[in-house]
């Protein structure tokens, strides 16, 4: 209080005056010369050059409970995958190098040039690159990366499998994607892999097979489901047992793919370990205030956390649907198809008890949250795999970024929606420099493509 | 004639306000040789909907009298207008009816607290004859909470339903709902835990049920195969892991609520959001403690759990009640 009414005695008329004599001098000066208008200039840049290198040194600072918090999202944290309760043979190597023949085996699909990798292809992060993904046909869907896909209890955008065995089964006797029979595949499958189904599964009843129809599946076309249901139960079992065999395989193979380290987990990790000098060698100014408003104000982090950058949710974002489909049901159809699903952990053919089946067992099977909502995607590569959305909806990250800046919320059809859809999502006004910066973090998290990871398959790129 | 009817009334609630004070008084003396706390308790709950039912009747008459002075006030009006009126009767009406308004709003409210502090002491004189009687069943008497390493802080904002497009430009950005910036942290981290719980939120893990008629209690529950992968602390749910829990329910007599069907429900206020499962009671392992399957929490924050009773059940007078009653359930996570 003193003080200031010190200052408040000393601003008198006089020194005002004295005062205004300096400004009119210096203006004055800087008409008649050029000499100190130049200082003047260079004395402002450097001001701002010291505002900057000052601005920057705060950016990097993070204090204890900054890197506890972002502790979670390293790579190296991620850990082994969940047990698998339903697939007995998920650890078993032999059958993870069975499931890698299976993965990019085009052979078996019924123009011989499909397989997973068409869908889902190494070297794009297990992605195609497409909006609605190509096989034999064209898909309803865009082909999700299936890096990480071993630590998520649903699988499919909607959740419609519960297992990775399970969901591999499904492209198999979709006709936009193998198009092939259950029966067809499995006997193919049989004559092609007879040791290594041996050696991880055990006889094959090949003689039983042969006397069996071309082709049968109870999900085919019309001749096939007859063929299915002319055969007897036991047939019906025998085909079923190995063809869930093969998801088996396929999975173990999916849960040996692992993530190497990115940019982001590299500053993380120095971040972790107090190697301050190097931080700035890691992510660039721009990049760490993408970071830093990718837990903060653009608050992604509340649902793309973890080191995998999702919380294996389902959230409605609203990401528009195409005018010419029908909308999206999301959730609310994935758990209807999974009740009715042949395949899940409660089924046969899974090696759990009905007791260890906790998330079937307790399948929330309504809600209005469910409508419309979708799985949280892993933002792991995430640089790597657009087009972006379930359909493909967003070209590029900037789009995608703009529609949660501004998100328009899902329109209600009464005729297709079952309620008014849920809407998880709200409105960021990041400003154009803060898009760019979030933009520019997102693409820290690409991994670099391990050329010498045995299971990425990487081999044949590299050829 | 009828106001001074209202007084007398007045009056008599008052004593009966008073009486019951020093009840009040006499049972907080002797609260240590209390014998029967579950029996104690009910009579508490008796004396505080007494105090609650005044209290009402106070605020009902208050209504009346708020009527009146309008009327009066209307008259005085009028009377001003008019000199042949005497006014005077008019203004003296008024005084007393304002005196007997502020009265029955300060007794009213007196007496709606006074049922509020005996509620509170009902139940936890019912708690501890709970706790006394199910020794067995209840090993922690602790709020629930989520384990303290759990590092996992994020809950998403899901606050809105499909609204028109121009509602969202009223919406809060997430930058403004970062509830404080801490002194310890650089980053500024959105819909941080704990958002829209109310500090004097009751997260008691004992509670009456919403018609009185009986008590529960709550407890994650951990046999022999599961206690290795859930955490020591007996106060604590997981994160993100199926788990059990056991609901005790007991009558207002403290017996075992027996054989009946209860329905499993949960959200999250805040959010719009119920749980990620759908929980089940599976089994009633002992008369009055059931198995509830199925609880999952995904995120921390406030969840609201609650148990329907049947609607047939038969109430208090013995009569069916199609309003089922219920327990709620508050946990801050």
């Amino acid at each position: 209080m003193e003080k200031t009414s010190k200052v408040n005695k000393g601003c008198n008329p006089r020194s005002i005056t004295i005062g205004l004599l300096f400004v009119l001098l210096a203006a004055c000066t800087e008409q008649n010369t050029e000499t100190p208008s130049d200082n003047q200039e260079l004395a402002k840049k450097t001001k701002t050059e010291k505002k900057i290198t000052s601005d920057t040194k705060e950016l990097y600072q993070f204090t204890d409970i900054d890197i506890q918090f972002l502790e979670p999202f390293l790579i190296s944290n991620l850990g082994e995958p969940p047990k698998s309760v339903s697939n007995q043979y998920s650890e078993n190597i032999d059958a993870a190098k069975l499931g890698k023949k299976l993965f990019f085996d085009a052979s078996l699909s019924n123009n011989k040039q499909v397989s997973c990798a068409t869908c889902h292809q190494p070297k794009r992060y297990f992605t195609d690159g497409l909006a609605f993904s190509k096989a034999t046909g064209v898909t309803k869907r865009s082909s999700p990366s299936v890096l990480g896909a071993a630590y998520s209890p649903w699988q499919f955008w909607d959740g419609r499998k519960d297992s990775l065995w399970s969901q591999a089964l499904g492209p198999i006797e979709d006709h936009n994607e193998y198009n092939t029979s259950r029966l067809t595949y499995v006997r193919n499958f049989l004559e092609k892999y007879p040791n290594e189904y041996q050696n991880v599964f055990g006889d094959i009843k090949l003689d039983q097979i042969a006397q069996l129809p071309k082709s049968a599946s109870p999900k085919g076309n019309s001749q096939e489901i007859k063929n299915w249901e002319n055969m007897s139960k036991t047939q019906q079992d025998l085909i079923n047992q190995v063809f869930s065999h093969i998801g088996k395989a396929i999975m173990a193979y999916q849960r040996q793919l692992t993530i190497p380290p990115s940019r982001f987990d590299h500053f993380l990790e120095a971040l972790v370990e107090k190697r301050e000098a190097e931080l700035p060698k890691l992510l660039s100014p721009q990049e760490v205030k993408g970071l830093r408003l990718f837990v903060g104000k653009a608050n992604c982090a509340s649902c793309h956390n973890g080191p995998l950058f999702t919380n294996y949710e389902f959230h409605n974002i609203g990401a528009p649907d195409p005018i010419d489909k029908p909308v999206e049901l999301g959730r609310y159809q994935g758990v209807k198809d999974l009740v009715e699903d042949e395949f899940t952990c409660l089924s046969k053919w899974s090696d759990a008890s009905e007791q260890d089946c906790a998330e079937m067992r307790f399948l929330k099977t309504s809600g209005p949250e469910l409508v419309g909502a979708l799985k949280t995607p892993t933002l792991r590569n995430i640089a790597e795999t657009a087009p972006y959305m379930q359909m493909g909806q967003f070209e590029n990250l900037q789009q995608v970024i703009t529609h949660y800046n501004f998100p328009a919320p899902p329109v209600y059809n009464r005729e297709q929606h079952p309620n008014r859809p849920h809407f998880d999502i709200l409105p960021l006004k990041l400003t154009t420099q803060e898009v760019v910066e979030l933009e520019s973090f997102l693409h820290t998290l690409t991994s670099p493509l391990p050329k010498d990871d045995p299971w990425w398959g990487l081999e044949k790129d590299i050829d | 004639m009828n106001n001074k009817i209202k007084n007398l009334a007045a009056i008599i609630i008052t004593c009966c306000m008073l009486g019951t004070q020093a009840n009040n008084l006499a049972v907080e003396s002797t609260e240590s040789i209390i014998k029967n706390p579950i029996e104690h308790a009910v009579q508490l709950m008796h004396q505080a909907n007494q105090a609650n039912e005044d209290s009402r009747q106070l605020i009902l008459d208050a209504n009346t009298v708020r009527k009146q002075l309008k009327e009066q006030r209307t008259a005085l009006i009028r009377a001003k207008n008019n000199p042949q009126i005497n006014s005077k009767e008019s203004q003296e009406k008024i005084a007393q009816l304002v005196e007997k308004l502020e009265s029955n709003q300060t007794q009213g409210a007196n007496l709606r607290q006074q049922s509020k502090l005996l509620k509170q002491q009902a139940a936890e004189h019912f708690e501890k004859g709970f706790v006394q009687k199910w020794k067995q069943w209840v090993s922690n008497t602790e709020p629930l909470t989520m384990d303290d390493t759990v590092k996992n802080i994020f809950a998403h904002n899901a606050q809105l339903r499909s609204v028109h497009k121009n509602m969202l430009e009223k919406a809060n950005t997430p930058e403004e709902t970062i509830s404080q910036k801490r002194d310890d942290m650089s980053l500024q981290v959105p819909a941080l835990v704990e958002q829209n719980a109310p500090p004097d939120l009751n997260i008691n893990a004992f509670k009456f049920s919403r018609q009185e008629q009986y008590f529960a209690h709550i407890e994650v529950h951990t046999d022999e195969t599961t206690q290795s992968s859930q955490s020591k602390n007996v106060a604590a749910v997981p994160l993100n892991k199926i788990h059990q829990w056991r609901l005790m329910i007991s009558d207002i007599n403290g017996e075992p609520l027996e054989n009946v069907k209860i329905q499993v429900e949960g959200h999250m206020p805040g959010h719009v959001h119920g749980l990620p499962t759908a929980p089940e009671v599976t089994q009633e392992i002992a008369p009055g403690v059931y198995l509830v399957d199925g609880v999952k929490f995904q995120m921390k924050g406030w969840w609201v759990m609650k148990f329907i009773l049947p609607s047939d059940l038969k109430n208090k007078a013995n009569s069916v009640d199609l309003n089922p009653d219920f327990f709620t359930f508050n946990l801050v996570l």
